[in-house]
């Protein structure tokens, strides 16, 4: 059993990253959460000085990228990932506001493997968060 | 009146008179009278010759054989009439011989004192009495010329004598009486036997022994009257004109043949040429043998007693004799019948004959069918002139006589022709009326046309529009007087061809613009261009060229003509609708997004209160932040609609067959799943499948069928209907509830946005549901209409 790696959790809005990661604590998962603020400290953290845990294995367990992102958005980001034969086996959970077709479709030909939507009801939130947790995280296996 | 020229040549009558009358010729044989009569001539004709001709060919030979026939019987005929002619004279002197005062005579005569010891009548008185019989012999027989009674005694003194002379019969009395006794007959008669009777032969009269003229053939007949003792006493003798009986004989000859009477010598009784007759008492004997000395005698010829010998042939002769005796003590006394033909004569007679028969059987034809003919002139003259009007009406006179006929199915004709006249003169007056309007209209037409002329001219130049013609070979371009304005060019430095005006083309545009001129100069093409134009005075324009083809008679184009109009604003504006059609939807993206973040923190950090402060906040706070919490979920779901109305007229149709029901049926599971506790009846018609936009049909069905599940939660159970019904012809779609409905007087606020006719605050909603549908189905080109009344649930009718 190797170490629980982090979550990256890329998210601009404090307010939304503080009630992700509530809704995450909710869940009762046990890894450790990053946090980007914007693409650009995303892709530090995936391919920078920012990058966690040792050289050659994968540095999070699931990367959760709001779309609207300052800098660099969240879509680049993905395409940046894409880019890489690696870091491009960690799951991203695109989070988002947005309810537009465009956003589902350009999200999943960049690789995304799943698009969440953010209700506004924090309730609903924290269950969809909680059955991702669940998901991408126990039941999902993943390459170290 | 009008008169319509239809053109063709002047069926009138014209000026030249030859040419009339041959045309009158050709009219009449060619009429329909004329032709019917002719086939109907001409078919009894040609029967007619044509029987005959059958009939010639195959009864020629049974013609001959009928004459011949016929022959034969005519002189068994004559012969049998000249037999019974002499039988009853036979007859009459046997009477006459026996008659009473012939007795009364004699035994008066027998008497002494000349007195009948019988009844005591007197010789004379007998004598008178029989001369009252001779008397009324003479009356009745009109051939008996004297009849006597004639003694024995006293030198065949004449007893008792009546004759007729000029036409009276006269009787002879007293010295008038003679003595025939010296006379042949009397004294060849003296041997006469009681029951013989003697016949004379037939010889003319002579009176005082001259031959009477004109010739008078007579016959003698002669019975002897005998005396109680057996000895002849007298004689009874009838003298008879033979004129009437050779007449009959010679009339009963046929055309063809000729009658013969010949007495045992040889002589000619009757004989074609009167003047042969009789030649043996005028001094020149004519003899049969004279006349045919190639054929057999008379005697010879009529071999037989009394019957007819069938007919001979000898040389080209046919003949039909009879021996006629005259006396039958005497075999040898008789004469002959002779009925002589030639057969060239009889073959000519039967051709004849058909020939005539033919001949009258034509004449008969031709006079039928004359009678046809003008029966059929008769009655086609109406039609004739029926014809004439037709003809007279074709050149445009309607004022024609038409003919009254009682023929019914002309007179039908007439009528319908009388119709039609009538109808021709409507429809003439009617035409006459409408060329009147047509031409008025035309003149209006010319009027608006001028109008409409000087208006496109102050028009094109009030838009702004040039006028342009290019020569499709040359490239040469006309200009008209506004282009330069367009343009933003003085009027000499317009491009006065096609390079030229490539020049002031934009570059970007030009290779474009160079190909479309080129396919509309050698390709057939419309010219229709949208381009730049680089000036130096009027900066950056663009130009709308459009150009028209002009042809000549054969399809070739001749010239390129349109206009060219400065789109410039327009484009610019375009332009300005795109930007901001941009911003609406970078606006839209950034509603959906960013709008909803502080709605989520709202929600997410009031329920982290409630959450985390739970044993600090009392009641009354709880419920605020509830509100809060709740209000900023309901903004959530009314920005989420507002985006979905403003995506409605984004998003593009495109139709397919889509199965209502099945859509109809995952949006009541879906509704279901949310609010699993409420009892509602669903009620789905099979099958309702319309061709139509999927997506914006699940919009329509989505909120339609969401409006009646949520405004009959108040019911339970709830109905929801789902169908179609027709009307007029048309099917439509019906969603139905039996919830709490709607004020009719406000259902013209329904489709408008954020309108909500609730204020029922348990009943959520945005407004924007029914805009959405009514915008969806605007978009599809459908209807939409709504029915309900407040408590008793709501209708919505729509088509997709």
């Amino acid at each position: 059993m190797t170490a629980i790696k982090p979550i990256l959790l890329v998210e601009d809005n404090d307010d939304d990253e503080v009630l992700c990661l509530r809704a995450l604590k909710t869940a009762n998962l046990k890894n450790d959460i990053v946090i980007a603020r914007d693409g650009a400290e995303a892709i530090d953290m995936l391919f920078g000085a920012g990058r966690p845990g040792p050289p050659g294995g994968l540095p999070f367990a699931l990367i959760l990228l709001d779309l609207g992102l300052p800098k660099i958005s969240g879509l680049d980001v993905l395409k940046r990932i894409q880019e890489d034969d690696v870091i491009r086996r960690i799951p991203v959970v695109v989070m988002t506001s947005s309810n537009l077709d465009e956003d589902k479709i350009t999200s999943y030909d960049l690789g995304a493997n799943s698009f969440v939507r953010k209700p506004v009801a924090f309730g609903e939130f924290s269950e969809k968060v909680a059955h991702l947790g669940l998901y991408w995280l126990l039941i999902n296996e993943m390459p170290d | 009146m009008a008169r319509t020229d239809i053109g063709g040549p002047d069926t009138g009558p014209g000026p030249g008179v030859t040419r009339s009358v041959l045309s009158h010729f050709r009219a009449r044989i060619s009429s329909l009278g004329f032709r019917a009569a002719s086939a109907f001539v001409g078919a009894i004709l040609i029967v007619t010759l044509g029987v005959a001709a059958l009939e010639f060919r195959n009864q020629r030979d049974s013609y001959l054989e009928d004459v011949l026939e016929s022959e034969r019987l005519r002189a068994e005929s004559a012969g049998r009439d000249f037999e019974r002619w002499l039988d009853h004279m036979r007859r009459d002197v046997t009477i006459l011989s026996e008659t009473p005062p012939i007795a009364g005579i004699l035994r008066a005569s027998a008497s002494p004192d000349g007195v009948d010891s019988r009844d005591q009548t007197d010789l004379e008185t007998w004598k008178l009495r029989l001369q009252h019989i001779f008397t009324a012999f003479l009356k009745t027989d009109p051939d008996y010329a004297q009849l006597r009674f004639i003694g024995v005694a006293d030198d065949g003194l004449e007893l008792v004598r009546a004759e007729v002379r000029d036409g009276l019969i006269v009787t002879v009395e007293g010295e008038d009486l003679q003595q025939k006794g010296r006379r042949d007959y009397f004294l060849d008669g003296l041997d006469i036997r009681p029951d013989e009777i003697d016949l004379s032969k037939i010889t003319l009269n002579r009176e005082h022994g001259v031959v009477e003229t004109p010739l008078n053939p007579m016959l003698r007949v002669m019975k002897g009257v005998f005396a109680s003792d057996g000895s002849l006493f007298g004689f009874i003798t009838i003298n008879a004109r033979a004129e009437r009986i050779i007449g009959a004989l010679r009339a009963a000859a046929s055309s063809s043949s000729r009658a013969y009477l010949v007495n045992d010598d040889g002589d000619f009784l009757l004989h074609p040429d009167p003047a042969k007759t009789f030649g043996f008492d005028l001094g020149q004997r004519f003899t049969w043998r004279q006349d045919f000395p190639d054929l057999p005698d008379a005697a010879t010829l009529s071999v037989g007693d009394g019957v007819a010998r069938d007919r001979q042939e000898v040389g080209d002769h046919y003949l039909t004799a009879r021996r006629i005796p005259l006396s039958r003590s005497d075999p040898g006394a008789a004469v002959h019948l002779i009925y002589e033909m030639r057969q060239a004569d009889v073959r000519a007679w039967g051709t004849a004959r058909i020939s005539r028969v033919t001949l009258v059987t034509s004449l008969i034809a031709i006079a039928l069918g004359t009678l046809v003919m003008v029966y059929l002139k008769r009655l086609m003259r109406p039609l004739k002139r029926l014809s004439e009007s037709a003809a007279a009406i074709g050149n445009g006179d309607l004022d024609v006589l038409l003919p009254d006929t009682r023929v019914q199915e002309l007179a039908t004709l007439v009528a319908a022709f009388r119709q039609m006249v009538a109808d021709i003169r409507a429809r003439d007056l009617a035409l006459e009326k409408s060329n009147a309007e047509i031409r008025q209209l035309n003149e209006e037409l010319r009027e608006r046309l001028e109008a409409s002329d000087q208006r496109a001219a102050l028009a094109t130049e009030a838009v702004g529009i040039a006028l342009w013609d290019v020569e499709p070979q040359s490239g040469r371009i006309q200009w008209d007087d506004l282009s330069p304005s367009i343009f933003g060019l003085a009027a000499a430095g317009m491009p006065g061809d096609v390079d030229g005006l490539l020049e002031f083309i934009h570059p970007d545009d030009r290779a474009n613009v160079a190909a479309l001129i080129e396919a509309a100069r050698y390709e057939g093409q419309e010219f229709a261009a949208v381009f730049r134009i680089v000036q130096s005075d009027a900066g950056l324009r663009y130009l709308d060229a459009r150009a028209g083809r002009v042809t000549d008679g054969q399809g070739k184009l001749t010239l390129l003509r349109g206009v060219v109009i400065d789109v410039t604003s327009e484009r610019q504006t375009a332009l300005e609708y795109r930007v901001l059609n941009e911003e609406l939807s970078s606006f839209a993206y950034a509603v959906s997004h960013d709008l909803r973040a502080p709605l989520r923190s709202m929600n997410g950090f009031a329920e982290a209160l409630t959450d985390e402060y739970a044993d600090t906040l009392d009641d009354v706070a709880k419920g605020y932040i509830t509100r809060i919490a709740n209000a900023a979920v309901r903004m959530g779901v009314l920005i989420d609609d507002i985006l979905a109305l403003t995506r409605i007229s984004k998003t593009e149709i495109t139709r397919q067959t889509v199965d209502l029901s099945r859509i109809a049926a995952e949006v009541v599971d879906e509704l279901r799943s949310g609010e699993p506790g409420r009892n509602v009846t669903v009620e789905i018609m099979s099958d309702l499948t319309v061709i139509t936009d999927p997506g914006m049909a699940r919009i329509v069905l989505w909120n339609l069928l969401g409006n009646a599940w949520k405004y009959s939660s108040e019911e339970s159970p709830a109905e929801i209907v789902f169908d179609r019904v027709m009307h007029q012809g048309r099917s439509i779609l019906r969603v139905r509830d039996n919830g709490i409905g709607f004020d009719m007087a406000y259902a013209d606020k329904l489709y408008r946005p954020f309108q909500r006719l609730h204020s029922d605050q348990r009943i959520q909603g945005t407004g924007i549901g029914l805009a959405t549908v009514s915008r969806a189905i605007g978009r599809l080109g459908g209807r939409i209409a709504a029915e309900s009344e407040v408590g008793r649930g709501a209708t919505f009718y729509f088509t997709l």
